[in-house]
């Protein structure tokens, strides 16, 4: 439901104000306001809970979420407590300002959506390598990797930095070896699902 | 996550967050910081060199002290320097609940040592103009962390 405006009326507020959030990035999105004349601008604020605590309720403006044209922004950086954070958009077209909206609920980023990884399992030889998606330093990953065949005894590997080649193991000449991973983010103390299953043959 | 342990209690801190920003806002507000010959944060009342038992309390004290009296006066400044405070201030705010669960659990008891640190540093606040308090309080926000860092 797209509000429209009788002229003269007040600008109306932005609607549909929602979060996405996935693998610790937080984009607040909203519904475009069809209005005739200049160009709508839209401005967003944010609360943590210290603010609501301890700051006399106070909202802090986001700059790179002020006076932009998007009907999104990536509130990230701001999000960077684990704690509940409250979130208002308004509109501005020219010299009129709308009402401010506020999300629908305190949003806290322990609800992220984290996605397994994507990764890719190479052999290079007898050595069984792993590339890593890179997610930021908020992300670890649990490596798991097995020989095919020898599904009861499964190997893993914790890695904190993504941004390299993992070396898993040397394998044996022409056995098939497979892996899979899943993400951790420790701030929030949860994990992925594991990505699918990737298998790779040693030389011969 | 830097995790100290406090008798049954583990409380865990985002000390990335916590550090990257103060990081970006230390330098500005150190060059605020008119008192240079005051330290609130003193050596003599470490974090780390308190006795094991009162160092659960002391911190509680430090992080109601920071909360309470010293980020809410800093948060005047520009857009960039209020959104670095409240990531800090929030990140505090989570380390406090977690804190304050532990200690309905009696295991964050506040002995005479304890009581004295806090009260030491409280008083060299106190005899301050309050917001060049806070201010060098904010601006000393990098003895603390490496307090947390190097308290076992």
């Amino acid at each position: 439901l797209v509000p429209l405006l009788v002229s003269g009326a007040l600008l109306p507020a932005p609607q549909n104000i929602t979060i996405l959030s996935t693998n610790m990035k937080h984009f607040l999105v909203w519904s475009p306001l069809t209005v005739p004349g200049e160009a709508v601008k839209y401005s967003i604020e944010f609360q943590g809970e210290y603010e609501r605590d301890y700051a006399n309720d106070s909202w802090i403006p986001i700059g790179e979420c002020t006076d932009i044209s998007a009907t999104q922004c990536d509130i990230t950086e701001d999000i960077s407590a684990t704690v509940p954070y409250n979130l208002r958009v308004r509109a501005a077209q020219g010299t009129e300002v709308s009402r401010w909206a506020t999300l629908n609920g305190l949003f806290n980023r322990v609800t992220t959506s984290l996605i397994p990884p994507m990764l890719t399992v190479m052999a290079d030889g007898y050595h069984l390598l792993v590339e890593l998606e890179h997610l930021g330093p908020a992300f670890e990953f649990l490596v798991l990797y097995w020989r095919k065949g020898q599904e009861n005894q499964v190997y893993e590997k914790v890695v904190r930095d993504s941004n390299t080649t993992v070396h898993l193991e040397t394998m044996e000449a022409g056995a098939e070896y497979c892996v899979k991973a899943q993400t951790y983010v420790e701030a929030i103390n949860r994990s992925s699902n594991f990505s699918q299953v990737q298998c790779v043959k040693a030389a011969d | 996550l830097k995790q100290l342990h406090f008798g049954h209690c583990v409380v865990s801190m985002d000390m990335y967050e916590i550090r990257k920003g103060f990081g970006e806002i230390k330098e500005m507000t150190q060059a605020q910081d008119q008192y240079t010959s005051i330290r609130l944060l003193h050596r003599s009342y470490s974090l780390q060199d308190t006795k094991t038992e009162d160092r659960c309390c002391f911190f509680h004290y430090l992080l109601k002290f920071y909360l309470a009296n010293v980020f809410n006066q800093c948060q005047a400044n520009s857009n960039f320097h209020q959104r670095r405070v409240s990531r800090i201030a929030n990140n505090f705010l989570s380390i406090k609940k977690e804190l304050t669960l532990c200690d309905t659990v009696t295991t964050c008891p506040c002995g005479k040592e304890a009581i004295h640190r806090y009260e030491q540093i409280l008083s060299r606040f106190e005899r301050m103009e309050s917001h060049s308090a806070a201010l060098k309080a904010l601006g000393e926000l990098d003895i603390l962390l490496d307090w947390i860092d190097k308290t076992e």
